[in-house]
């Protein structure tokens, strides 16, 4: 790749592609894997017609890992959700709370949280939001509380492990961080913040936490009905477990994490043996399709240069040691700004070659990557549309009409986005005391 | 054989009528379902038993988890009070897809366009114009008949 001191030509045009492509993906006027597939294909174009891009690279841009894992994982979780098993817990968990309103959000959160730090959690706050409803209608409470603690309290999670939320699969898979490494750098900060969340919400929802008039009123639903297939849920449960189990230690064999995933794949389907139409058929794969098209697009803006420019002038922000805090905690804050009124992973898929050209400017970008993986993880929870989850469990509050449990933008905006700065600011207290070891 | 000799005559269901006017006239006919027309009789959607019961009285996430529901849970429904519920106007509950046939379509036909379409009542139009209903359940009866003619 060309080492420029200026803004040259090829810079623009790839800018200007780049720029058009990102409009088309924000603005919605087209679905974002469209918009992103016309991007891609314009940059390849056009890159080998000003010379700064070729097929080759742009094939060369796609992360494969991360491309693999995401369908690794998915793979695993279309297996599992026909199951019923997810159902299975939601309502043990339910029942655990003996109807106590505050119990039963904490436990709640507990679950989706855990649930999200290994598998997707558009999936588990999908199963979960609409038996959160219905458990709350059997209790005569309100569900708002519910929905929007699962919803921020899942996107919390994700941001715990490398395979809990896309961006950190791809920050993971650049940075060449493994599973075990992000999760004890992650997971002790995630955890207070976790906390601090949780309680949080105790306290501005406390109103509508007071047991319901009706003390006879219980989790009349049966736990027993959910599972359908006990013998399938059995051999996925202990594929998923060989997989977990092989993220921790991964590093010691030199296996990538998207093999790790495929080698549950593999198991699960042997063990299974499943229908292949209801398996693939239900896979993302616009999803998968976006993410290598934002690959290309990025990677058509890498080769032209522009990146190793801004990442230079970046450089001389962050060089001394000193400044490399104040360096990751603007990272921090930008990148859950924008999360909070962007897709984060067009934002991710851009920061992580400027974060990685930095290092060859002499920057130790270790905690950049944390700031990064903390900031887009956690700045979805400001704003009604900054996560998916936040969207499905806002549409389950209106679907749910029951008088004052619709999740409007004011309500979002009152008290999920403080508790979102709360987050942050935790995050940064963590992140400023715990430095030394976050390098 | 053809549909056009399964048809059972109702009324239509026009801009204003209400959820009562629809559900009267189901039950009259016995069928699913009522086709929505313009002044001229163009079919332009349909009114549904299933979408108004769908929409109006079940909560989404019962639906969703119903079979693990306790028999005796003490299950609270949307503030649904019939009273309001007969007198709503049936335009925002109007279904915009309407499988129509004609008088010629042979029974087959209207059988497989069921099972398409999902639905077990088809609308017959003439001219135009909406003729009467077919359903699966007047479909059987004339099987039980055990006419000598053909389906």
């Amino acid at each position: 790749m060309p080492i420029h001191n200026a803004f040259t030509l090829e810079m623009g045009v790839a800018t200007l592609v780049l720029i058009a492509a990102y409009v088309l993906i924000f603005s919605e006027i087209m679905h974002r894997t469209s918009a992103a597939i016309i991007g891609a294909v314009t940059m390849i174009g056009v890159g080998m017609a000003f010379g700064f891009y070729t097929q080759e690279a742009a094939l060369t841009a796609i992360d494969a890992n991360t491309l693999f894992l995401l369908a690794g994982m998915m793979m695993l979780i279309t297996l599992l959700r026909p199951t019923g098993g997810f159902e299975y817990m939601a309502i043990r968990i339910a029942k655990l709370s003996h109807g106590d309103p505050r119990r039963l959000l904490v436990y709640l959160s507990l679950a989706v949280s855990v649930i999200s730090m290994v598998l997707d959690n558009v999936t588990t706050v999908l199963i979960f939001a609409p038996l959160t409803v219905l458990i709350a209608r059997l209790l005569n409470l309100n569900p708002l509380p519910y929905l929007m603690a699962e919803a921020m309290l899942s996107n919390i999670g994700g941001t715990a492990t490398l395979v809990g939320d896309p961006p950190n699969i791809m920050i993971g898979s650049a940075a060449a961080i493994d599973f075990l490494q992000f999760f004890l750098h992650m997971g002790p900060i995630i955890g207070v913040i976790w906390v601090l969340v949780v309680g949080f919400l105790l306290i501005v929802f406390r109103d509508l936490l007071t047991p319901g008039e009706d003390r006879d009123a219980a989790v009349a639903l049966d736990e027993s009905r959910a599972i359908v297939d006990p013998s399938g849920l059995a051999r996925l449960l202990a594929a998923l477990a060989v997989v977990i189990l092989l993220f921790f230690i991964h590093h010691h064999f030199h296996l990538y994490p998207s093999y790790v995933a495929f080698i549950g794949v593999a198991l699960a389907l042997a063990l299974v043996r499943p229908a292949p139409e209801p398996l693939f058929g239900k896979l993302e794969w616009s999803v998968l399709v976006f993410f290598a098209g934002l690959f290309v697009l990025v990677g058509g803006v890498e080769a032209s240069g522009l990146l190793a420019l801004i990442g230079g002038a970046l450089a001389r922000a962050a060089e001394n040691p000193a400044d490399l805090l104040i360096a990751a905690l603007v990272l921090m804050w930008v990148s859950a700004a924008l999360s909070a009124i962007i897709d984060n992973i067009p934002f991710t898929v851009t920061m992580i070659p400027i974060v990685a050209g930095l290092e060859a400017h002499g920057v130790n970008i270790t905690p950049l990557w944390w700031a990064l993986a903390i900031g887009v993880g956690l700045g979805g929870n400001g704003t009604p549309i900054g996560a998916t989850a936040n969207v499905i469990c806002i549409a389950e509050s209106e679907r749910a009409r029951i008088p004052g449990a619709r999740i409007t933008t004011a309500i979002w905006l009152r008290r999920g986005l403080p508790a979102t700065v709360v987050s942050l600011l935790a995050a940064t207290v963590l992140f400023t005391v715990f430095f030394d070891y976050l390098q | 054989m053809r549909l056009g000799k399964l048809a059972i005559p109702t009324a239509s269901i026009r801009a204003g009528d209400t959820v009562r006017t629809v559900l009267e006239e189901c039950a009259r006919a016995d069928v699913g379902g009522l086709p929505f027309v313009d002044d001229e009789g163009r079919i332009l959607g349909r009114a549904s038993m299933r979408h108004i019961m769908r929409e109006q009285c079940i909560p989404y996430d019962a639906i969703r988890a119903a079979h693990l529901i306790d028999d005796h849970a003490l299950l609270p429904m949307p503030d649904v009070q019939i009273a309001a519920l007969l007198a709503l106007p049936i335009d925002p509950l109007i279904i915009p897809a309407a499988p129509t046939v004609t008088a010629h379509t042979p029974v087959i036909k209207g059988l497989a366009i069921m099972e398409q379409q999902g639905t077990n009542y088809l609308f017959l139009v003439e001219d135009g114009r909406y003729s009467g209903i077919v359903t699966r359940m007047r479909i059987a009866r004339r099987i039980l008949e055990g006419n000598d003619e053909h389906l």
